[in-house]
């Protein structure tokens, strides 16, 4: 009780202390709100423009290194609105969804058929764990020797760095199946397929979702490292290759690195929103008990280092 | 409908569940199975339904000995949350096994609301079962078994989370849904449906029970049988007052207590 009275804030030694604790109330009252918490956010965002822009402006890096902020974002803007950077931007997303898909495609299938054989998926995994450490990026050389048009290069490189996770978190999916789900529809004398076509499937939605989300990040870096090194048509990593011939213009490169970005947003805020949405990919409120929501295994947590 | 000859449940860590369980049980009959808890009576429902095997004995439903599961069966688990398809509305968690039975859509979902209504769900079939409470998922349970109209309907505990008055109401609608009351959609050849209900509740088991068997405690073995010769139809108030039925609970009670 003693100690509460003397750490309340209106027995501090001074006016001082007495504002910075209504500004931490205030700042946590913030916090605690939807669009307090954007705010804050927002602040934070735009202090960290600013110190890149003073920074940049203060000649301490050569001015050619480091762009200010704000011609960045000024040249991000008029790319927006430029066909031909529209037109790379396409390339980049076509090659980078096609080669998505297709590992959808591949993996869902396959990881059905793997995880519904018993045991045969632990053999599986153990395949998958081996496959997965080689870094995509390695055999960008293999792939252009085999593929030659860079269009194919990349949507093959995509595809396979897209397979490992989606494979393994179907897998991880099949084996968090209720089995007691699974017998009540085998009881109403369902099959195996239809078993595995209306149980496990849906209830394995949410691992394979995630999946997907990893690996579209994965096939971001993928496809713009594969454009850097393999060239073509078009495309963001052809883009940002011609930005650095003729003196170079940081500026633009930099702008077009945060369209980059601003795809991998997309995608995962897009798909983590499907990933949350309950009674279509997501079954169940957010904390079901004795049913943890569906989490990234170790391992895809952070699809980075070598992997990339 | 039902003959178990000489069942015996051993499971791979040696626990034997049950031992020798003896039962035959005719077509539209609804029969208590009561026990000590661990006496293996879900084991027991699980080798009827053919989701187990078991280690010895014979089962035939129909006259047709179960190898898998037999055809025209319901099964209302214990655990009803995790029975129950968390992605699927409540109205297509009941008409997902009409599947089964060749229907169109349209009258899937119309056999759904009209099972959903006989348990007083009406109002919820667009909610998911994640959004009621546990005795409202356990209805949704007993629901789906319902309009599946099965020939042989399991239920392990099937009212174990329901509040007294609607547990009254759900005793009344398995009373009257057996039998042949409610067997429509061109079955009527086949007669009525015959109930296994696994209860730990003596009173029910008396109450609804054409016949209760109890078990003794593990390994389970049918301990002893009795005939509920009340008269039809039952009522909540007026059944459990008759002196027979006082009587026959009092039986049934201290077999449970001594096996």
């Amino acid at each position: 009780m003693k100690r509460d009275a003397r750490s309340a804030p209106g027995l501090g030694p001074g006016s001082g202390a007495r504002a910075r604790s209504r500004a931490r109330s205030r700042a946590a009252w913030l916090a605690g709100r939807g669009w307090g918490r954007a705010l804050l956010g927002a602040v934070g965002v735009c202090g960290a423009l600013l110190a890149v822009e003073l920074v940049a402006r203060s000649g301490v890096f050569d001015g050619q290194a480091l762009p200010p902020a704000s011609s960045v974002l000024a040249r991000a803007a008029e790319m927006a609105v430029d066909e031909g950077f529209l037109g790379d931007v396409w390339v980049t997303v076509s090659a980078w969804l096609s080669g998505l898909g297709l590992a959808v495609l591949l993996a869902v299938p396959a990881g059905l058929l793997l995880g519904s054989l018993p045991r045969l998926d632990t053999a599986a995994l153990a395949v998958v764990e081996l496959a997965r450490p080689i870094p995509s990026v390695a055999l960008i050389p293999l792939a252009i020797l085999v593929f030659v048009e860079p269009d194919r290069v990349e949507r093959s490189l995509v595809c396979y760095a897209a397979l490992w996770p989606i494979l393994l978190n179907t897998l991880y999916g099949l084996r968090d199946v209720d089995p007691v789900a699974k017998e009540t529809l085998r009881a109403f004398g369902f099959g195996v397929l239809g078993v595995l076509w209306r149980v496990s499937l849906p209830s394995a939605g949410p691992f394979v979702v995630t999946g997907v989300r990893i690996a579209a990040s994965v096939g971001l870096i993928v496809v713009v490292s594969a454009e850097l090194r393999a060239g073509g048509e078009g495309g963001l990593g052809v883009y940002l290759l011609e930005t650095q011939s003729g003196g170079g213009r940081p500026d633009l490169m930099v702008a077009g690195a945060c369209w980059a970005g601003v795809l991998g947003v997309a995608a995962n805020g897009g798909l983590g929103w499907v990933e949350r949405k309950p009674g279509a990919a997501a079954p169940g409120p957010p904390h079901r008990p004795g049913r943890p929501r569906p989490q990234t295994p170790d391992g895809l947590k952070e699809p980075g280092g070598l992997k990339r | 409908m039902l003959e178990i000859a000489g069942l015996g449940h051993r499971y791979d860590d040696g626990h034997q569940a049950v031992a020798g369980v003896e039962l035959h049980v005719a077509r539209g009959e609804l029969v208590s199975i009561v026990g000590p808890s661990g006496c293996g009576k879900s084991t027991l429902l699980r080798c009827v339904a053919g989701l187990q095997r078991p280690s010895e004995g014979r089962i035939a439903v129909g006259g047709r000995p179960v190898d898998g599961v037999p055809d025209d069966l319901a099964v209302v688990f214990q655990d009803y949350t995790r029975s129950l398809f968390p992605w699927l509305t409540v109205r297509d968690n009941v008409a997902l096994p009409l599947r089964r039975r060749g229907l169109a859509r349209a009258q899937r979902r119309e056999q759904a609301l009209a099972a959903l209504a006989q348990v007083g769900l009406d109002g919820v079939a667009g909610k998911y079962p994640w959004q009621l409470s546990g005795g409202m998922q356990q209805r949704v349970a007993i629901a789906r078994a319902l309009a599946y109209r099965p020939a042989l309907l399991l239920m392990d505990e099937p009212f174990g989370s329901v509040d007294a008055q609607t547990r009254e109401d759900l005793e009344d609608l398995l009373l009257s849904v057996r039998g042949g009351a409610d067997r429509g959609g061109g079955s009527e050849d086949r007669g009525g449906m015959t109930i296994l209900l696994v209860t730990h509740d003596i009173d029910e088991s008396v109450y609804v029970g054409d016949r209760v068997v109890v078990l003794t405690g593990a390994p389970g073995r049918v301990h002893s049988e009795l005939r509920v010769e009340l008269p039809a139809p039952r009522d909540q108030i007026v059944t459990r007052g008759l002196p027979e039925f006082v009587k026959l609970r009092a039986e049934v009670g201290r077999a449970v207590r001594r096996p």
